[in-house]
């Protein structure tokens, strides 16, 4: 999944949507002004409507760093640990 | 038997009278009511007999007492006017050693019976043969029946011989009409006269327990049969005839609760078939709810692949969508290295603008490739829905199949359990009932086999009840011929009946003639006198009360005769109230004299050495010549017994 992320990493870089600063330790990658007019673009897409009405959501409700988010879900759903792929959550 | 008054003496509430006898003829006479019957009574309860309680006696006496010589003691004989059974015996033998005990008239239950002295000395009638150094004979307690016990003779049986009351001297103080005491009276005739030996004793004593023996067997015998025969229990052979039918009926119920449990463990084959079918039933059913998961297994696996397939067409929509989008957004820098890349002076614009290769050939195919995507997700889509739908379809009949299954197992169960139970029930219940019907033929069985035993007891006892009667038979013949042996007494009864009809011919009774002939029946001891002509008779058909008296006097005179020259143990005392009772002194002068005459003839001569105690109304003296000794009392109303008593 590492080299994914590097090579979608890559390709956002390389085609100017995303840029990438590091700070010490950290590692801040951003949206460039084309990114962010691109990323608007696909917001308005109807295959990403969903997902763009669903990160609104996160950012608004869960602005948390990805692991205390993974640990949220897990201590709040235990259950979700042994279901099966397509199973609807709650059934 | 010596036996000689010496004292009576009358402890009344005022003051002690004593009267003093000769030793040979002592007369009371006198008026009325001036107590002379009462000094005989009073002997006579110094004896052991009872006292008539005359207002005198009654009001006044406290005690009596007698002095008495008996065999080779001095005799003092006390008893409380009150006392009812015990006499306060006291006496000194030759060497003067005194003894007293309380004697007891009557015999305690043998159980509770202890000696009052030595160790066969029991009561008071046992306290004056010892004392008197004579041994009672034994006889039976009662002549009714053969099967009574022997007793002493008492005392007391033999007092009817010695002292002849006035109430009875016109019939009979010897009681030998009396259904009880004639039979001791005839005992005390066979005392006096020896018409007994020891060994006539021991066969009678045998004869006595044979008897005795013998009576209880049959009593047994026969209160077993009665009981028996009370319960309903017929003759023995039909109590075995009952036990043999109980055993056949044994055996045949036996037999059936043999075949009952037989036909049990065979009949219970009758559900292998319902076994066998739930058998299969359980297979097809095991297997049907297989083949239920497996088809839920299956669409819970299509349902998952489905969904991934639909999550996969939304993937390549968005990729679609995205890809449109940013396709028009050119690379400005390598993605590989990250350079710059210089566009605008080494590319065409129909080159790809990082490996220069014509554009042109692949974006002719890469639409279509998309498409064809979307069209192979969609067509497995579909078939997974029908297969999906399939399944489930399949899935229903599936869960119908199974749960008729089960109904179908649930009932064949059921019926299985019910039919078992009911078949137990069944059994349970025909097989008590014939448990029960064993059980009671069992004990009546044993009962009866009881009884049975019962029935061989009384055939025993009668057995041998039959064997003492042989010996009883026996033993009578031997008494028989013992008593053919008794010579002796024999001529003793010979004497008494000779000394009793001179006697009555001295004395004059009327109607007594020298032919007559008097006889002393050997089984009822009754005197009779037979006349030349006519029926005999005796003390009790005599006629007139006059001559019944003197027959009466005249025959213990007789015995008392007889048994003194004999020496046969006759008590030395002969007390006679009022011989010439019913015979009045003027009128039948004769006799008066005859009688008096006689008597003191008899006592110069035969009877010296017996006591008498005589009261009538007249005194008639005795003969100028009698050498004996007569000490005469007058008592009279003024001069009564109790000198200070003046009643009635």
């Amino acid at each position: 999944m590492g080299s994914s992320i590097s090579t979608l990493h890559n390709l956002l870089v390389a085609k100017d949507l995303a840029e990438v600063n590091v700070k010490g330790r950290t590692i801040e990658i951003s949206l460039t002004e084309q990114g962010k007019r691109v990323a608007k673009t696909l917001a308005k897409d109807e295959a990403f409507v969903d997902l763009n009405r669903r990160a609104n959501l996160l950012k608004t409700h869960f602005d948390i760093k990805g692991t205390r988010l993974m640990k949220f879900i897990y201590e709040t759903f235990p259950e979700i640990a042994s279901m099966r792929s397509g199973e609807e959550i709650g059934k | 038997m010596n036996i000689k008054l010496v004292t009576l003496t009358l402890q009344c509430r005022k003051s002690r009278e004593v009267i003093h006898f000769s030793s040979q003829i002592t007369y009371i006479h006198g008026q009325i009511s001036a107590g002379k019957s009462s000094i005989m009574r009073l002997i006579d309860f110094c004896f052991g007999g009872t006292l008539e309680k005359t207002p005198a006696i009654s009001q006044e006496l406290v005690s009596v007492e007698l002095t008495v010589n008996i065999g080779r003691h001095q005799v003092l004989l006390e008893r409380e006017a009150e006392s009812a059974n015990t006499i306060q015996v006291t006496w000194q033998d030759e060497q003067r050693n005194t003894s007293s005990v309380l004697a007891p008239l009557k015999l305690k239950s043998a159980e509770q019976a202890k000696p009052i002295w030595s160790e066969d000395i029991y009561n008071f009638s046992d306290l004056v043969f010892y004392l008197a150094d004579i041994t009672p004979i034994k006889v039976r307690k009662s002549k009714q029946s053969d099967d009574s016990p022997l007793i002493r003779l008492s005392f007391r049986d033999i007092m009817w011989y010695c002292y002849l009351d006035q109430d009875n001297l016109d019939s009979s103080f010897y009681r030998l009409k009396d259904p009880f005491r004639g039979l001791k009276s005839r005992d005390a005739m066979r005392f006096f006269t020896g018409y007994y030996t020891e060994r006539m004793n021991e066969l009678e004593i045998e004869l006595d327990r044979v008897t005795e023996d013998r009576h209880t067997k049959i009593e047994a015998a026969k209160q077993i049969r009665k009981f028996l025969h009370d319960f309903g229990y017929g003759l023995e052979t039909e109590i075995y005839a009952q036990i043999e039918s109980i055993n056949a009926q044994l055996e045949v119920l036996k037999e059936q609760q043999r075949a009952y449990r037989e036909e049990h463990s065979q009949s219970t084959h009758f559900t292998d078939e319902l076994r066998q079918q739930l058998r299969q039933l359980s297979e097809q059913l095991g297997s049907e709810v297989g083949s239920l998961e497996d088809l839920n297994e299956r669409i819970s696996e299509q349902t998952t692949l489905q969904a991934e397939l639909l999550t996969a067409k939304f993937k390549l929509a968005k990729s679609e969508s995205a890809t449109s989008i940013l396709a028009g957004v050119e690379f400005e820098k390598c993605p590989s290295c990250g350079t710059d890349l210089d566009t605008a002076s080494e590319i065409q614009t129909d080159e790809c603008n990082l490996c220069g290769n014509l554009l042109g050939a692949e974006t002719e195919d890469a639409l279509p490739q998309t498409e064809l995507m979307r069209r192979d997700l969609n067509s497995r889509v579909e078939d997974l829905e029908d297969s999906i739908t399939r399944h489930r379809n399949a899935l229903t009949q599936q869960v119908k199949r199974v749960e008729q299954l089960r109904n179908n197992k649930a009932e064949l169960d059921a019926r299985l359990s019910q039919e078992l139970t009911d078949y137990d029930s069944a059994y349970l219940a025909g097989a008590r009932e014939i448990d029960r019907k064993i059980a009671t033929l069992e004990e009546r069985s044993s009962n009866l086999r009881q009884v049975l035993e019962m029935y061989k007891a009384v055939g025993k006892f009668e057995q041998e009840a039959e064997q003492l009667k042989d010996r009883q038979i026996e033993l009578r013949e031997l008494i028989d011929s013992e008593k053919m042996k008794l010579g002796e007494a024999e001529e003793n009864v010979v004497s008494i009946e000779k000394r009793y009809k001179t006697g009555l011919l001295s004395v004059g009774v009327p109607g007594v003639s020298p032919n007559d002939q008097v006889e002393i029946n050997r089984r009822t001891w009754l005197p009779w006198i037979f006349p030349e002509e006519g029926d005999g008779y005796t003390f009790y058909n005599a006629g007139s009360g006059g001559k019944k008296t003197l027959l009466n006097v005249c025959y213990a005179l007789a015995v008392h005769q007889v048994t003194e020259i004999s020496g046969l143990p006759m008590p030395t005392l002969l007390m006679i109230d009022t011989p010439m009772k019913n015979i009045g002194e003027d009128v039948n002068e004769n006799i008066f004299h005859a009688f008096y005459t006689y008597l003191y003839n008899t006592a110069a001569e035969t009877l010296q050495n017996t006591q008498f105690i005589i009261v009538d109304k007249e005194y008639f003296e005795p003969p100028q010549d009698f050498k004996g000794q007569v000490e005469a009392k007058f008592m009279s109303p003024t001069e009564p017994l109790i000198s200070y008593y003046r009643g009635a």
